[in-house]
Order: structure tokens, then C-alpha cells, then sequence
């Protein structure tokens, strides 16, 4: 088991003065059968008149956020502290049937189930089933072999065939500009994930969330250094949903952190909403930190 | 122009005259006055035209960027539905509505539709207007769809059907009270003889139910219609309905969100509002949440609208059952959830998603008409035997590439009835909008817009695409007034089934 | 936060947006109505003046401070009428008014009377007669009575049929202060050109620009009922601060506070009346004859766009988003 403190903030400084601003935060982390939520808390600065959290569509935490003092910078704070537990999926009989035989057992789940699935086997805004990624998912699709060789190849091949390049893409960015300019970002590549595991029939979420770095050898860590990160899940049935991150090449484990999780990055977007200005230029940053730390209650081994 | 009815016939079911020529039960005064009216009716015509113009009815169209406005154009002939089919179709609407509501309340919310499958969970996720940000909420009374308008037509064996629900925004019903008007004026001697349904109470009924939805029961509610403003091409059905519903006619601009409570800015400062009729698409209504650049709407609103604070009508996500192939399961949720036979029935219709239905479409694309699932006013529908080998050739690659987009009916020959063209009296093909008011006390308007494709032979009804409208006249058959000028048997028209064997869903 | 300001029968909630609507219309009507007049009084000038006056059509130009744009090739009569009267493209053109009072009208379609609406497409259409019937001397003075005289029905009507409620303060402020501005415009120009340094070749004829001046703000009748000479003192001293007729700039400014006070928070705007009222009070008309009437006719324009300026932060666009109690 790990545990970790999470502090996320995301500045914006505004080149006039905003009299208001409205938007909603999808910033505090989820529990899920791997994931407890020890606790979290949203603080925005200046105070905001009104902030309300709920459960959205997919059951992810999501704040709306109403600021109306007058302001030049506006900042948002989650902070978190969470207790993660992953299976090693590689050891779960399920994920060795073949891709065939886990698209054929979806069928087979419970109705909830089969209705949840469903919502994450078609295209969605940010992720067009069209050619481009039919055919891209086609090389790694081998309806005999084990699921979990097809999901390991396509992990693999996303990883090598595009490079991690923060300048080639946006927020904004679509697939088919990842295979244009041949690189990307986590959230393009797990956009594309997410993409060629529905078109192969699996029910398939784009997952935001944060993964524990370490810094070079010899360095101390530093804080606010980490950063966000987005992969993809898919479900497999008796195996549950399975977590991988083609922009690291592996299955996430114990490091990662999950904040939310939907069709695409438009479902959990961090923070999005409209100021009221006399226009000018702002300025968003970005600082994150996972922390791990030693649970109280449990001594070391 | 004939100053009889010699000449005068359809090729399919005529709302006016059987298969003789005759005029049907409830129609023979209008048949009689028409005939007596001879060249005269060209000038109602003429003076219902002026009327339009003077009293400034128009609609916008849009063409190449630039918008014009366009008198509204009206047929002064009447269409007449008897008081008792008038029953049969009000109560079938009611039906139909009361199911559509429990099923948008569903689907955001516990999903037994789907759960219980009766809709294939992806039917819904691809539901264009199916709004993930808005499950979990609970409209009070259930209602999410306040105000919808159904369009129905009736095929050459006088069924009566339902073609398409509008649950969004449907617009058009001040042109059904506004044709009233101008025929009171043009046939007022026809409104003293006649038993004719008044249908003003509309709008009485409209504010009545707005007011019922005010989350503040302490004070006179505050209703404001929002309009995406005056370029807009209902906007002056907007400022009609406003004006008689003593709501007031607001922009996205005019509303401001303070404290999750929604106000308008006056010039006595800001005062709030309880309930929104709005007029305005959902993704445009509030840019915190949906389309970040939309300044149609008000920032926060959802918020205060999911804190219920404020009532929105319709609710945001309504339109979900708008999608065409959602539209082909109504009869199913009717008996799902009232465990009631539906009274109107669907028009036929063949899902192109699913494999023996597409494999139908695909076979006999020149024969049927395929309408793309999320368009509305009739955008993007081809009708096989009046498309070209090439428009035909593009479809089938469309249906091929997306076939979710696409569901496919019979090409219906609508019923017609008699229309002034160029000084003659010809039959034109109508459909009926009757508006229905969702509440604990549900109310259909009485009759509703009768839209009339004004070209020969055309289907098309769309006031963008050349519709013209008609009143329409419920009138009691069974009431027989000794004013009437022949006397005949009720002969009431039977309504029936269509059971062709040939409906898919 | 406490509850916000309830409606009440007499006191019906006008929006913000709309009040700048209603107060646009009056503006616009009174504009179109006022820039036909000119033309027409102008018209008359030139046709009695003789040629050597070198009385042109700038001074016309110069009332509404606009320019002929590129596609005019000479400052001919018709050209500068042309511009004047029937360019889109010219903001203070009969046109662009007219479809000001168009527009506005339909925004404040709840708050009008359906018999106004009649009469304002009709005004649209004679405006957007094809023939520009004002560039040619023939059909020029038939055209523009015929705009005069819809506006003054249409004005008479919302007069008459609007209930007097907030937004029929707007529009009635609205109409206030366009015309004030226009008197004062003409003031500047029209009068200025003639009392500064009269051409010689025009200084027999003062008399009729005198005379043209008044007529160009419709106020030429009310002043020969005076029965005093057409003196350049007392043309001015009229023009400016005669409280009876309701053309001069202290009826109008009367006017515009007395509605101003129909409505809240009007302190600013009622403050900013008053300063022009003072201004009037203190101009010495003997003095600006022969003076510099042109600059004080600017001063007056400030101040009185000053009212505005005023209207515009307190009712348009309120700063303060606090909700009232």
C-alpha cells in the first residue's frame, strides 16, 4: 500500500482586473476499490462568494466555483491525502482469455455493469472512432491472443511510436493532431488509448490523476516539481478495469493517484469556467506535488 | 377561380372532402362558405396578407450570413379536426408526454430503461442532446420537458401519427394564435355559425404552469423568457409570448448568477429571478459549464438551477429524446412506464445501426426516407424517390460511415387540404404542431399549427424551406346548429391502427 | 443576501438593457427627425441666397461632424445630401437614425405600444425608398416632410399610448438630449459661420440665415411670435434660454430632468443637468455674438454629453453588482 499527500494549485494572473469569475473544479481525487480518500479539501483564493462539490455523471467530485470580488489573481488549491492499493493485474486469470472471449463476456455482466460499460465503448467528443484510429488499433488487434497482450502491445507501441513533446500539442489538441505532428502529451496519448481499446469492442475511460515522481540520482525532490497526468482504463470482465499509461509504457501501480475519471479529457477537465474582464492576457500555471508519506497508524517494515 | 368544388381532388386522404368529393363530418360549412365565396376569397387573402404585414408577423430567415425578415405566411383556408378525434390525439399527446418525462427523469437519474433493457445503453450515451451534466437532478414534478410540440400527420388511410417530438425549444405556437386572429378577422361570420374551439387560452395556461414551477412560494413570481435576441428567428415569437405571459423578455447578457441565486439587472438594480422560460439551445446556456464562449446564456446558472433556485423550462437535457432513433422506442416507454397501449402511434421506423434494419434501408434508399437522427426544421432528410442517383449514392456511404446518425421511414403521402395557390384552390400536403403544457394538470393547446408545404407535390412543411400554416379548427360535430345549411349524418371517422405488419420497432 | 426589489403596478421592472433601448429610440427618432429639418432649412437657404454668398453645404457636414467619405468625389449639393440622408455607411445619416429607431424599438418591443408598431415599419420603408428621392431638389421636400411628419406620428403615439412608466422616461430623456444637442450643434455651426466674421457678400442677408437658423430647429414661427427683431443677441438669447418653446437647450435640459427624477439613483445625472442649466444661465449672449460662440457651443456639448455619460454608468451599465434591497 501507498499513501500519499497531493497538493495541486493552479494560479491564474490576470493582466486587467476580473470583477468575477465563474467555473467548476474537477480537482479532488475519487475513491475507488483501489483508491481511499483519507481527505481532501478545495480552497480557492480570493474567497469565493459560493462553492458547491458534487457527484457528477461518472462519479467524480466536481466543484462549482463563484468569485466576485474583484481580483488579479485567482488561485485554486486541492489538497488530498489518499491510500492506494493495486492488484497486479498480469496475475488475474481474466486479463489472460483472449481479446474474443473478454469482448464476448461483456455481454454477460450484470445489467448496472453492462450500462456503465456502455458509456465508455463509443466515440465521445474528444475521441473519434473514424480510420485513422481504427487502423492504428488494428496492428496490436489479435482476437485470439490474451487480452492482456493486446492492451501490453498497444501501451508498447503508442509509447514508441510517438515522442513525449510538450510543445507539439494543446488542451485543445485532437488524435489527429498527435499523429500529425508525431508527439504529444499524456493526454494525447491516452486520448488515443482510449480510442483504439473501444474501436477493438472494450469498454475503455480516459483517467486524470497524478503519478509519484523520484528526482535524479543525488538531487532532493522538490516541491510543486510533479505534475498532472491523465491514462487510460479498460474494462475487462472478472478482472475489473485495468489502468494503463502508454506515456510510460507500464500498468499503473501503486504510484498512481486518480483524481476522476470519463469519456475524455472534456469529463474531468481541471478547471474551466468564464471571467468577466475588460479583456488583457492572463497567465495560468501550474504546480504539483505528490508527497508519499508514512501512514501513522502502520510502522515500517 | 371555380366557384365550386368541381376539379377539386387529392391524390391521397383530404382533411376537407372523402373520396367523392363530399365534405367530411364538420366540414360542410366551411365547404359551403368557401363555395359561396367564390372570387371573394382571393381578397380575405389579400386583406389576411396586409394584416400580417401591419401587424408586423415575421419569421428570419437566414441565408449566405444575412438575415431577412419574412411576413409569416398564412393560408386563410382552415384545416378541421372534429372535437372528437380532437380527444383521441389531445389524450394521446398527454400519454405520449407524460412517458418522455419519466424517461429523461430516468435516464439522468436511475437509468431502469436501460438497466431493465429496453433501450440499448448506447442508443442513449449517443443521444447528441443527452447532457451528462445534468444526472442526478430532479426537476420538481418530475417535468423536464414543460413545453413541447410534437409534430404529427396522417398517411393516405387518415391515420393520424407521430412523426417527430420536439422537446428542446419547439417554437411556432404564437403563429398558431396569431392565425386565429386573422381568421377570426377573415371568417368572422363563419366564428359566429360554427361551434370552433377557442385556443386562446394558450397562453393563460402557459403562465399559470411557468408560475407553478417558482421555487419561491412566499412571493409573485419573477418569469423571464430568454431569448438568443432579436436576430434570432423566433425572436419575435419571444417577444409575443413574453409579452402575454407578463414574463419578461430577457438576453443571456441581462441575467447575472450572485450567491447560486439568478437576478436581472434592472435599472432599479438587480432583481431575481424564479423561473426561466428559455428559449436559448442547452449548450449555449451557461458558458461555466457548456460552450465557454456562448454569451447567449448566464454564467452559474446551472449551478443555481441544480440548487434549485431557479426553474428552468424546458430542463436542460429534455431534448435528449428528440434523437430520432430515442423517438423509436416511444411506444415502448409508453408501455414501460404507464403499462398503457400507446393511442398515436410512430411512424414506422428502421434503425440504420441495427444490422437487418440497415440491410433494409440500404436495399430500398429510393423508396423510403432517411432522416439524420439529431437535426431538426428538416435538415439533412432525403426523400428516395425524389433524390438523384448521386444524392442516393451519397446517402448510402453516409449510412455506411455513421449509421447511429441515421434512421429510415416510409415516405408517407401526407395528408393534403385545400390551399389558395395563385388565385385556385389546390390541395397541399399539412402536418399538425399541437403544443402540449407538462405539469400535474397537463393541457394540449387546442389544435395547434398547421403547417402546409405551399409547393406542388412538396412534403416539405419547414417555414424556412417554403411552408406556409393554416388555423386549425376543432369543431363539435356533434353539436348540429339548425344555422347550418344542409344537414348531415355524423359519419365519424374511424380511427385506426395502421397494423401494415411492416413497423420495425 | 436579503430579498432584491420587488415589482409593483406602477413601478413595473424595466431592464437595464432594455431602459438603453427605449432611451436610444427617442435619441434616434429625434435625430432622423431633427437631420430632416436641417436638410430641408438648408435647402431653403441655399435656394434664397444668392451664388456669390458662398453659402456651400460644409457648414451641413460640419452640424452632424461627419465627413464625405471616399466613394463622393466633389462636396457637390448632392453628395453631401446623398451622405446625409440616405448612407448606411454614415452613423448621423437619416438612415442609419431610422434604423436605430428600427431596432430599438424591437428590442423594446414589451415596454411599446402595438400601435406603434404599424407606423415604424412604414417609417422603414419610406426610408429605404431605392431612389434616394433626397439627392434631386424635386422630390427632396416632399421625401423629408414625409420622414418629419412620420416620426412626429410616431412620437405623438408613443406619447400618447406608452404608459408613463421608466422606460417611457428612458425614451422621453432619450429625445430630450438629442435634441438639445442638435440645437446646439446647429448653434455651433449654422450660426457660428454667420456672427463670427460675416463675408462681406453675405452680410446683407444675416437676416436669413438669422432666420434659416431658427427654422432648422423648427423654432423660427415660436420666435417671430416674440415680435422682436431678428438680432443676432436675441436669436441666440431664444435659441438657448427660452422656457417655452421646446426647442431651445434649457427646455430640453427642463425637460430631461424633470423625467429624470421619475427615476432612482438619479442624483449624478440630475446634477449634470443642472450644470448645464448654470452654463446657460451664465452665458452673455452680447458677448458670445460677437465672440466665440464656437467654443462655447463646444463646452455645451460636453456638458450636456456629460448627461449621458451620466445615464449611461448609473442605469446601463451599473458597475456595482450588489443586489438591492
Amino acid at each position: 500500500m501507498s499513501r500519499f499527500a497531493v497538493t495541486h494549485t493552479t494560479t491564474y494572473r490576470y493582466q486587467s482586473t476580473v470583477s468575477s469569475s465563474y467555473g467548476q473544479a474537477c480537482l479532488l481525487p475519487r475513491s475507488s476499490p483501489e483508491q481511499s480518500v483519507i481527505s481532501a479539501a478545495l480552497t480557492v483564493q480570493p474567497q469565493p462568494a459560493h462553492m458547491t462539490t458534487r457527484v457528477d455523471a461518472f462519479g467524480n467530485l466536481v466543484s462549482y466555483i463563484e468569485v466576485r470580488e474583484p481580483h488579479q489573481l485567482l488561485e485554486v488549491t486541492a489538497t488530498s491525502e489518499v491510500d492506494i492499493v493495486r492488484p497486479q493485474i498480469q496475475f488475474l486469470p481474466a486479463v489472460q482469455e483472449s481479446l474474443a472471449e473478454a469482448r464476448r463476456k461483456l455481454v454477460e455482466l450484470e445489467a448496472v455493469e453492462r450500462v456503465e460499460a456502455a458509456r465508455f465503448l463509443t466515440a465521445s467528443s474528444r475521441v473519434p472512432l473514424d480510420d485513422q484510429v481504427r487502423n492504428y488499433a488494428l496492428a496490436s488487434i489479435v482476437e485470439d491472443r490474451p487480452v492482456f497482450d493486446f492492451i501490453r502491445n498497444l501501451t508498447e507501441r503508442i509509447n514508441s511510436d510517438f515522442t513525449f513533446d510538450s510543445s507539439a500539442t494543446t488542451v485543445t489538441s485532437t488524435i489527429a493532431d498527435l499523429f500529425e505532428r508525431g508527439g504529444g502529451v499524456c493526454q494525447d496519448f491516452a486520448h488515443l488509448a482510449v480510442g483504439c481499446l473501444r474501436s477493438a469492442g472494450l469498454p475503455a475511460r480516459y483517467v486524470s490523476g497524478y503519478l509519484e515522481t523520484f528526482p535524479p540520482a543525488g538531487q532532493p525532490k522538490l516541491i510543486g516539481a510533479d505534475v498532472s497526468h491523465a491514462w487510460a482504463a479498460v474494462l475487462i470482465p472478472g478482472a475489473g478495469w485495468v489502468n494503463c499509461d502508454p506515456t510510460n509504457n507500464q500498468f499503473a501501480d501503486d504510484r498512481y493517484v486518480t483524481t476522476a475519471w470519463g469519456r475524455d479529457y472534456d469529463d474531468v477537465t481541471p478547471v474551466k469556467g468564464v471571467i468577466y474582464s475588460n479583456g488583457g492576457m492572463t497567465q495560468l500555471s501550474v504546480s504539483v506535488d505528490v508527497h508519499r508519506i508514512v501512514p501513522d497508524q502502520q510502522q515500517p517494515q | 377561380m371555380k366557384s365550386d368544388w368541381t376539379g377539386y381532388s387529392s391524390i391521397t386522404f383530404d382533411e376537407l372532402v372523402d373520396g367523392d368529393g363530399k365534405p367530411r363530418t364538420g366540414n360542410e360549412a366551411v365547404f359551403q362558405r368557401l363555395a359561396d365565396l367564390g372570387p371573394a376569397l382571393v381578397e380575405r387573402q389579400r386583406a389576411a396578407e396586409a394584416e400580417i404585414r401591419s401587424m408586423g408577423i415575421t419569421f428570419t430567415l437566414y441565408t449566405e450570413g444575412s438575415s431577412i425578415d419574412r411576413a409569416w405566411p398564412i393560408d386563410v383556408i382552415p384545416r378541421i379536426i372534429t372535437a372528437s378525434e380532437w380527444n383521441t390525439i389531445s389524450g394521446g399527446l398527454i400519454q405520449r408526454l407524460k412517458a418522455l418525462n419519466m424517461f429523461i427523469e430516468d435516464v439522468y437519474n436511475e437509468q431502469n430503461v436501460v438497466n431493465d433493457g429496453i433501450l440499448p445503453a448506447q442508443w442513449l450515451e449517443d443521444s447528441a442532446n443527452f447532457r451528462t451534466e445534468c444526472c442526478g437532478v430532479h426537476p420538481a414534478g418530475g417535468v423536464w420537458a414543460h413545453i413541447s410540440g410534437s409534430d404529427l400527420v396522417r398517411d393516405a388511410t387518415g391515420q393520424m401519427m407521430v412523426l417527430e417530438d420536439n422537446l428542446r425549444v419547439p417554437s411556432g405556437v404564437s403563429y398558431m394564435l396569431e392565425n386565429r386572429q386573422i381568421s377570426k378577422r377573415v371568417f368572422a361570420d363563419l366564428f359566429r355559425d360554427l361551434d370552433i374551439h377557442p385556443l386562446d387560452n394558450y397562453t393563460e395556461e402557459l403562465g399559470k404552469m411557468l408560475s407553478k414551477l417558482s421555487p419561491r412560494d412566499d412571493v409573485e413570481p419573477v418569469i423571464a423568457l430568454l431569448t438568443p435576441g432579436i436576430f434570432n428567428s423566433a425572436y419575435y415569437e419571444h417577444g409575443m409570448l413574453a409579452t402575454q405571459i407578463g414574463a419578461h423578455l430577457v438576453e443571456g447578457s441581462d441575467l447575472q448568477v450572485v450567491d447560486n441565486i439568478v437576478y436581472m439587472k434592472t435599472v432599479r438594480g438587480l432583481v431575481r429571478v424564479d423561473v426561466i422560460y428559455r428559449r436559448v439551445d442547452d449548450l449555449f446556456l451557461d458558458p461555466a459549464v457548456f460552450r465557454s464562449d456562448s454569451t447567449l446564456g448566464a454564467a452559474g446558472l446551472m449551478a443555481a438551477w441544480r440548487a434549485g433556485n431557479v426553474a428552468l423550462a424546458n430542463a436542460p437535457g429534455a431534448g435528449v429524446a428528440d434523437d430520432k432513433v430515442l423517438y423509436s422506442y416511444v411506444p415502448d416507454f409508453i408501455r414501460y412506464y404507464l403499462n398503457e397501449e400507446p393511442t398515436l402511434p410512430n411512424v414506422p421506423t428502421w434503425r440504420c445501426m441495427e444490422p437487418d434494419h440497415r440491410q433494409h434501408v440500404l436495399a430500398n434508399l429510393d423508396s423510403l426516407v432517411c432522416k439524420p437522427a439529431n437535426e431538426s426544421g428538416g435538415k439533412g432528410v432525403t426523400i428516395g424517390n425524389r433524390a438523384t442517383e448521386e444524392e442516393l449514392d451519397h446517402l448510402r456511404t453516409e449510412i455506411e460511415t455513421d449509421p447511429r446518425n441515421w434512421i429510415a421511414q416510409p415516405i408517407l403521402s401526407l395528408s393534403t387540404s385545400p390551399t389558395l395557390c395563385d388565385g385556385i384552390i389546390a390541395p397541399r400536403h399539412i402536418d399538425l404542431r399541437p403544443f402540449v403544457l407538462s405539469s400535474d394538470e397537463p393541457f394540449v393547446s387546442v389544435g395547434g399549427l398547421t403547417r402546409v408545404a405551399l409547393r406542388e407535390g412538396s412534403l416539405i412543411v419547414n417555414s424556412s424551406q417554403g411552408g406556409g400554416s393554416k388555423d386549425t379548427w376543432i369543431v363539435d360535430e356533434s353539436v348540429r346548429p339548425d344555422r347550418l345549411l344542409e344537414h348531415r349524418q355524423p359519419g365519424q371517422q374511424q380511427v385506426q391502427r395502421s397494423g401494415n405488419g411492416q413497423n420495425p420497432s | 443576501m436579503n430579498g432584491s426589489i420587488a415589482a409593483s403596478p406602477e413601478n413595473p421592472i424595466l431592464l437595464s438593457r432594455v431602459a438603453e433601448s427605449a432611451y436610444w429610440a427617442g435619441r434616434y427618432l429625434e435625430r432622423a427627425e431633427g437631420m430632416a429639418r436641417l436638410i430641408k432649412s438648408h435647402s431653403e437657404l441655399v435656394i434664397d441666397l444668392p451664388r456669390a454668398g458662398g453659402l456651400g453645404w460644409e457648414p451641413l457636414l460640419a452640424v452632424v461632424g461627419t465627413e464625405l467619405g471616399p466613394e463622393y468625389d466633389l462636396h457637390t449639393e448632392e453628395a453631401v445630401v446623398d451622405h446625409l440622408a440616405h448612407n448606411h455607411g454614415n452613423p448621423g445619416s437619416i438612415c442609419t437614425a431610422i434604423e436605430g429607431v428600427h431596432y430599438n424599438l424591437r428590442v423594446t418591443r414589451s415596454v411599446m405600444p402595438i400601435e406603434a408598431a404599424e407606423l415604424i415599419i412604414e417609417l422603414h420603408t419610406i426610408a429605404n425608398n431605392d431612389g434616394r428621392p433626397a439627392n434631386d431638389r424635386r422630390t427632396r421636400r416632399q421625401w423629408l416632410t414625409n420622414i418629419m411628419r412620420s416620426c412626429q406620428t410616431l412620437s405623438a403615439i408613443l406619447n400618447d399610448t406608452m404608459t408613463h412608466d421608466d422606460a417611457f422616461s428612458f425614451f422621453t430623456i432619450g429625445r430630450q438630449l438629442e435634441r438639445a444637442d442638435l440645437t446646439t450643434r446647429v448653434l455651433d455651426v449654422h450660426a457660428g459661420v454667420l456672427t463670427g466674421r460675416p463675408t462681406d457678400a453675405l452680410a446683407p442677408y444675416t437676416g436669413l440665415c438669422w432666420a434659416a437658423t431658427l427654422r432648422s430647429v423648427s423654432m423660427l414661427q415660436a420666435f417671430r411670435r416674440r415680435g422682436v427683431s431678428a438680432s443676432p443677441t436675441a436669436t441666440l438669447e431664444f435659441l438657448l434660454n427660452d422656457n417655452n418653446c421646446p426647442r431651445t437647450v434649457r427646455s430640453c435640459i427642463d425637460e430631461a430632468s424633470r423625467w429624470l427624477l421619475e427615476l432612482p439613483q438619479n442624483h449624478e445625472a440630475i446634477t449634470a443637468c443642472a450644470a448645464v442649466g448654470s452654463f446657460l444661465e451664465d452665458a452673455d449672449v452680447e458677448e458670445l455674438a460677437i465672440g466665440d460662440l464656437h467654443g462655447f457651443a463646444d463646452r455645451l456639448e460636453v456638458a450636456i454629453s456629460e448627461i449621458h455619460q451620466k445615464i449611461h454608468t448609473t442605469w446601463f451599465r451599473p458597475a456595482t453588482t450588489a443586489v438591492l434591497s
